[in-house]
């Protein structure tokens, strides 16, 4: 499978992330590669499996949905690149 | 007592001599914080060690409570450190990336809420591959760990910190995560013990996410009972993980059995076939011998799919680690690049200077996996895949209550050997992700060396929640050899 520059264009975008174009380059490369192996899996003889299969079979120890307090928003606040105090404050959106 | 006596006790010994109140919890504590900070510069090994004031202060209060007479658990007292991808109040959780460089969580993990209650001392915190992504702990931001049986040598990974402070005595217990055999292949390089217990065993609050379907949590020491006591401790249900269902802590028996007799355990022969290492082959089939000289019945099979497990274990734990590491926006928490304007820029150049080279390798290929076009054909394909193995481990353990196989098809390689490519990486670690695919446990011992004098690990594998079966089995195989005695004898 070929991964051209579109492709790594539109996975970077997909990813949220500006790659260098060496980076670009080399990642293309390296996803080429990486595809290729993984290619085997089209032999795969997948037929006796539901078509929706989505994971293991949910099993979930589920607990009563309660809010809880734990009074840790002055210290969440704290781990912020940038905060007022009381908020995350993030460049402007509206103009 | 002289501090390098206290580093040479096993966990369990040490908790009974603390019991009996001949070493206090304050001269463990005291011990372990110099071989911590002496074993460092050498191994690279912890991420952030604790101020000694924070140590004495958990140790003091544990005394405290003992001396009171409280029965906290039989690890009271012992000092553990960390994987830094599991959140500590007040501790910081870099997962060794520079996007976490500067995040201090604000709450505890069960496991280690649960491993406080219980009397352990918090000394540190260890270093690992970035957001878990490797096996050699040669990704984080923190340079490599040297394997302590030479330190030209990895560590393997991602758990590599926390396997190579218990193989050099800097911690007697520490705290691992396995996503597809972080926890055993380490240990399989350092010459220690280590439990990936099954998925559901151990709740995954306030671990870090790489690919949650897979992730655990599990123990690694230097012999298989100090993995069973600290095991026992942090398994059992979770309200704040819905994904662990055990309902009550595994327990273990200690005693060991006369003989395996009426064990059943198959060997894959299509294991030792092209790419494993023949000293690994023969230390592995040595011990399945042993095994067999213990009564336990011993027979060979093929076992199916094989060439399928690596591709869709990638293909999954990528996508997985593409929706995970979505969080990262550089705006609630971790890194926000200097140079970003706009909202969007915020988000994209924080991602691009945050993270690694092998991380961002991963999130693209997550979002090409599960893109329109492409999802069939990889994700859901290796999802069907995935039910294919883990109904074929469904049958095989009616055949079988153990399955031995390697852990890893090489030993410990140099540093910077296999690190610029991404496959050959990956291939090594066909023997332990489908294990994580079906969910099930396996334990990693000791069980040899080859002519480099690097340790060779075994892996025994489980039906889900056998765990006490596999620690009988693997207490049974420590009695009977020594392997997991032997300890490095320094730089090479």
């Amino acid at each position: 499978m070929k991964i051209d520059e579109q492709t790594v264009l539109y996975l970077q975008e997909l990813s949220y992330l500006t790659l260098s174009a060496q980076e670009r380059a080399e990642i293309a490369n390296s996803l080429e590669n990486i595809l290729q192996y993984m290619a085997v899996l089209s032999k795969a003889d997948t037929k006796s499996v539901s078509a929706e299969v989505s994971g293991d079979p949910v099993k979930n120890a589920l607990r009563p949905d309660r809010t809880e307090d734990f009074g840790l928003s002055a210290d969440i606040l704290k781990n912020a690149p940038v905060s007022d105090g009381e908020f995350f404050i993030v460049p402007k959106v509206i103009e | 007592m002289q501090k390098n006596e206290v580093t040479s006790l096993s966990a369990l010994s040490l908790a009974g001599l603390i019991k009996a109140k001949k070493i206090g919890v304050r001269e463990a504590a005291e011990a372990f914080l110099s071989a911590a900070k002496n074993g460092r510069p050498r191994h690279n090994t912890f991420i952030s060690v604790c101020e000694d004031g924070e140590v004495f202060q958990q140790a003091d209060a544990v005394q405290k409570k003992l001396n009171a007479g409280e029965e906290l658990s039989p690890l009271a007292g012992v000092p553990i450190a960390l994987k830094d991808n599991i959140c500590t109040v007040g501790l910081p959780a870099t997962c060794a990336s520079k996007m976490l460089k500067n995040f201090t969580p604000v709450y505890d993990a069960t496991a280690v809420q649960r491993l406080k209650a219980a009397g352990l001392v918090v000394i540190g915190k260890l270093n690992m591959d970035e957001f878990a992504m490797g096996g050699s702990s040669e990704t984080g931001v923190f340079g490599a760990v040297k394997n302590p049986w030479n330190t030209a040598c990895v560590a393997g990974g991602s758990s590599g910190g926390s396997a190579a402070a218990v193989a050099a005595a800097e911690i007697p217990v520490a705290l691992g995560s396995d996503t597809g055999g972080s926890i055993r292949q380490p240990c399989s390089f350092c010459g220690v013990s280590g439990i990936k217990p099954t998925y559901g065993a151990v709740s995954r609050y306030g671990l870090i996410a790489y690919a949650s379907s897979l992730d655990q949590i599990g123990p690694i020491a230097r012999d298989i009972d100090d993995c069973a006591a600290l095991l026992h401790l942090i398994s059992g249900a979770d309200g704040r993980d819905a994904t662990c269902t055990l309902e009550k802590p595994l327990a273990f028996n200690r005693e060991i059995p006369q003989n395996l007799s009426g064990l059943k355990i198959g060997i894959p022969k299509n294991y030792f076939s092209d790419g494993i290492e023949s000293d690994v082959q023969s230390a592995v089939l040595n011990a399945a011998k042993q095994f067999k000289a213990a009564k336990a019945n011993v027979d060979e099979f093929i076992m199916p799919l094989t060439e399928y497990t690596v591709p869709a274990y990638y293909v999954i734990a990528a996508a997985e680690a593409s929706s995970n590491l979505s969080r990262y926006d550089g705006i609630k928490y971790g890194f926000k690049s200097e140079n970003a304007k706009t909202l969007r820029e915020v988000y994209q150049m924080s991602r691009s200077e945050g993270f690694g080279e092998e991380v961002k390798r991963r999130i693209m290929l997550g979002s090409f996996v599960l893109s329109s076009g492409y999802y069939d054909a990889f994700y859901k394909k290796a999802m069907q895949t995935r039910a294919l193995i883990k109904a074929e481990f469904a049958k095989l353990f009616d055949s079988y209550d153990i399955i031995l196989a390697p852990v890893a098809p090489t030993t410990a390689y140099k540093i910077g050997q296999n690190i610029h490519d991404p496959i050959k990486m990956y291939m090594g670690d066909i023997y332990t992700v489908s294990v994580n695919l079906a969910g099930l446990p396996a334990v990693s011992l000791p069980c040899g060396f080859d002519k480099r004098a690097m340790p060779i690990g075994l892996q025994l594998i489980g039906k889900a929640f056998s765990e006490q079966k596999l620690i009988t089995a693997a207490k049974y195989f420590q009695k009977i050899t020594d392997w997991h005695t032997k300890k490095p004898g320094g730089e090479k």
